[in-house]
């Protein structure tokens, strides 16, 4: 049960962490397509 | 694996339809592109191309700066504004920052409060304004990108018309800018503004961002239904 629960929340922050992914991932692409004048 | 889809259903079903509308922005965004570069005899470009364009970047990035502006703006206000009524304000006697106890901050932090929530110094303020802080860097983040993939966009067709192009702090101080950042700012501040307000008197039956269907009109401030 215990394991179970613990393999839940790591799930969650997978979760979150997928989140910041992709926005901290869309501002870096965007910005350095941005500079480089593309 | 089902109990997961359930409990975590409502960012599941954001993240997906973000995918969707993103894919749908990208192929309209794209065709648009090619329509205006035939009606300008310029050469079309292929739908990879348009993902790493200027033009994709900046339509994406403009949307999500004014986003997360408004959701720290929105994250800030509420700790010191008001709005009686309203499930979005916090009661009116809750005003400003809470105390220690009240926030189980340092000594009053429980035995499963969050490791920075219990050390009582640096890293407790940080932890305590650390939702604030990333929307306010992904703000940040997302404005800049914005200002590069506009002046990008801006300069090319400066260059197609024969016009001198901008330095980025040019760009920056341009109406192009300042107009594009606007547009969506106020369309923000409106919804967020009007949903503060309509929620006093209207209900969502079973949604937290409404008060219960029963609950007074001018009471009932920061309770959810």
């Amino acid at each position: 049960m215990r394991h179970l629960q613990g393999l839940r929340s790591s799930r969650m922050r997978a979760m979150a962490f997928i989140w910041m992914v992709i926005l901290v991932g869309g501002i870096v692409y965007f910005s350095i397509i941005g500079i480089v004048h593309h | 694996m089902r109990r997961f889809v359930r409990e975590n259903s409502l960012s599941l079903f954001f993240l997906a339809i973000f995918f969707l509308a993103l894919a749908g922005q990208a192929i309209s965004g794209h065709n648009l592109y090619n329509e205006e570069a035939v009606a300008h005899h310029d050469a079309p470009i292929g739908f990879w191309r348009y993902l790493i364009s200027s033009n994709f970047g900046q339509a994406v990035m403009e949307n999500w700066q004014s986003e997360y502006l408004q959701f720290a703006l929105f994250a800030l206000a509420t700790v010191w504004l008001l709005q009686k009524g309203s499930p979005e304000s916090k009661e009116l006697d809750k005003q400003g920052t809470e105390s220690d106890e009240e926030q189980r901050v340092g000594r009053y932090a429980d035995e499963d409060s969050p490791r920075w929530s219990k050390y009582g110094d640096l890293r407790t303020t940080l932890y305590s304004n650390s939702l604030i802080i990333a929307m306010t860097l992904i703000f940040l983040g997302s404005w800049f990108a914005q200002s590069v993939t506009g002046m990008t966009v801006y300069n090319q067709e400066q260059h197609d018309h024969g016009e001198p192009r901008l330095s980025w702090l040019g760009y920056v101080g341009s109406s192009d800018f300042w107009e594009a950042t606007f547009q969506n700012w106020q369309s923000e501040f409106l919804a967020v503004g009007s949903f503060v307000i309509l929620a006093v008197y209207l209900r969502q039956r079973g949604s937290p961002q409404s008060k219960p269907v029963g609950a007074p009109i001018e009471d009932a401030t920061g309770t959810e239904g």
